[in-house]
């Protein structure tokens, strides 16, 4: 499992003074024997190492003597036997670390899986033919190669020719000229990240701050608006209170009115009570003189002795009457 | 003979490195009408409506459609402006809002007029005596104007300091009053100063280099030591052309803080 030489599929054989691997562990840096046995191995050395991934890539020196004619486009195997092609752990180590010093920075280590995946020759600068090719990229024309080499030797032309005919001259002022351009440009690139992180910074700032107090003002609306809300029955509550404190203050004199008629009337009973009494007792007097004078009569008139003759008489008539008619 | 002389001009023929600064007539109109009418464009007047342009064109494109928030242009234009809106308030105090936009006017005028200044093949307003002196001389005599508008007679005070003893007092007024005068010339002499300098330098340094690089192949591999210190320098005149600018602006608000508060 590993990547074939410079990370590249070939199909056809192709020469090199090195071969870079990529073998999944760390304990076994493995190559496929078949390609190495003919070939003499000097100073096996960890190129990339990801102990994230436990993955290593190893560059192996070649003699110049022995070029390497390499016709697999994928050269290492997993798992593998071979004797040469082993490296014990202790040793696959001792290298890591001296490769890994010397790329001890952190943000370095952690693009390396990224690097390893995407090109496994991250830290060595790419070959002549992708910068010349990534130069040519750069020229203004359409994708076509034709048109690009039409630019670059049109742009050579023109400036040949404008030199040539004195059109431009080549004086002081181009030394300031080339000058300023490298400096422009310098400054541009390096001033550019910075500006713009700090552009985007105050910018996201002021987007919060506005959308803060958008929310803000949101909120304090939507409280209002509940706050308003609560009084929503005001109104009718008001208008029913003013009715029913009119029809209290109504019952309130009705009371009022009452209250003098119950006392007009308990002050008038009391009077005609009061001459009831007064009455009563008039008569009970009068009843009592009456009783008085009669008993008085009856006695004066039982103290005459013709009356008590006809009481005797009469009532010696009754008991002879009962008698007769046998009651008793 | 004339292989000669073509000889002397590519050998000999060494322009100034002042010549840069030399106002010279582009388009002229030449009458002999109205009192023998002459008016031309000058590349003075040239860049200075080149700046113009700019000032105008940098402050409408940076204007963001006067949107509430800022893009990455406008940011910068409304961080630079209140920068100078601090400076002026530092030093002017309460009154700054009046004199604001003066400042602010002066300060891209100069600052556009240096970096433009800067660009090769162009002309450099800013290292125009008349440029650099009329400014200064106009931004005196206004500030004198100002401070006698506001204090009238009581302005002479400002020549005698605080606690003069009477005997001293004609030398001092002498002194103050030559040193006041003074402020007219430095402040314009030091902007023109710096600028003619700084392009004067790049002149001479670019017509060494140029020899240099023209000579063998091996000198000219050497030379690019030298075109490393070239581009510092070029690096530095820029800052220059920001610096001035910033100095320039600062020293009028001391003058008009003195102007409007007599020390």
């Amino acid at each position: 499992m590993g990547h074939g030489c410079h990370g590249r599929q070939y199909d056809k054989s192709f020469q090199t003074d090195a071969i870079f691997f990529q073998a999944l562990s760390l304990s076994y840096v493995t190559v496929d024997h078949e390609m190495l046995e003919s070939v003499p191995m000097r100073s096996p050395q960890i190129f990339q190492l990801s102990r994230k991934q436990n993955k290593a890539v190893v560059r192996f020196h070649l003699s110049p003597s022995h070029v390497l004619t390499c016709t697999q486009p994928t050269l290492t195997t997993w798992p593998c036997t071979s004797r040469l092609c082993k490296l014990p752990l202790s040793m696959a180590s001792r290298i890591a670390f001296g490769s890994l010093r010397a790329a001890a920075r952190p943000r370095a280590l952690a693009a390396l899986p990224r690097a390893l995946s995407a090109r496994s020759m991250a830290t060595n600068p790419p070959p002549p033919s992708e910068r010349a090719s990534e130069i040519i990229e750069k020229l203004p024309s359409s994708p076509s190669l034709v048109t690009k080499t039409g630019t670059a030797l049109l742009g050579v032309g023109a400036a040949a020719a404008a030199i040539s005919q004195e059109l431009y001259v080549v004086n002081e002022e181009s030394i300031i000229l080339i000058a300023s351009i490298i400096v422009f440009t310098y400054i541009g690139k390096v001033m550019r990240e910075p500006y713009v992180q700090w552009a985007e910074g105050h910018v996201q700032r002021i987007k919060k701050i506005l959308n803060d107090a958008r929310a803000e003002h949101t909120g304090a609306v939507k409280e209002r608006i509940e706050s308003v809300g609560q009084m929503k029955d005001v109104v009718s509550i008001t208008e029913a209170l003013f009715a029913l404190s009119k029809e209290t203050a109504k019952l309130e004199s009705e009371t009022f009115v009452q209250q003098q008629k119950v006392t007009v009337a308990s002050e008038v009973k009391a009077v005609l009570d009061s001459w009831v009494r007064y009455e009563q007792s008039l008569k009970e007097a009068q009843q009592a003189d009456l009783t008085k004078s009669v008993i008085d009569k009856v006695l004066f008139s039982l103290q005459d002795e013709k009356t008590q003759k006809d009481i005797l008489s009469s009532a010696v008539a009754e008991v002879e009457q009962l008698v007769k008619s046998k009651a008793i | 003979m004339f292989i000669f002389n073509l000889f002397l001009m590519n050998n000999l023929y060494i322009l100034s490195p002042l010549s840069q600064f030399e106002v010279v007539n582009l388009i002229g109109i030449d009458a002999p009408i109205l009192g023998h009418l002459h008016i031309s464009l000058t590349n003075l007047a040239l860049y200075s409506i080149f700046i113009f342009i700019v000032v105008i064109g940098l402050h409408v494109y940076a204007n963001n459609d006067s949107k509430l928030i800022p893009n990455k242009w406008s940011i910068s234009l409304e961080s630079s402006t209140a920068s100078l809106n601090t400076m002026v308030k530092e030093q002017i105090g309460i009154q700054s809002e009046k004199y604001f936009p003066f400042i602010y006017s002066l300060f891209f005028y100069i600052l556009i007029g240096n970096l433009i200044s800067n660009v090769p093949y162009s002309f450099a307003v800013t290292a125009s005596g008349v440029v650099s002196l009329g400014l200064s001389f106009t931004i005196f005599i206004g500030v004198t104007i100002l401070a006698l508008s506001i204090h009238g007679v009581k302005f002479f005070a400002f020549f005698i300091p605080a606690g003069t003893p009477l005997s001293l007092v004609p030398l001092l007024v002498l002194i103050e009053l030559v040193s006041y005068l003074a402020r007219a010339v430095s402040l314009g002499v030091r902007l023109f100063a710096n600028i003619v300098a700084g392009h004067t330098l790049l002149k001479i340094l670019s017509t060494y280099l140029f020899k240099l690089f023209s000579g063998n192949i091996i000198v000219a591999i050497i030379t690019l030591i030298p075109f490393a210190i070239f581009l510092a320098l070029i690096g530095l005149e820029l800052a220059v052309s920001l610096i001035q600018a910033f100095v320039f602006t600062l020293l009028v608000c001391s003058y008009l803080r003195d102007a409007i508060e007599l020390h």
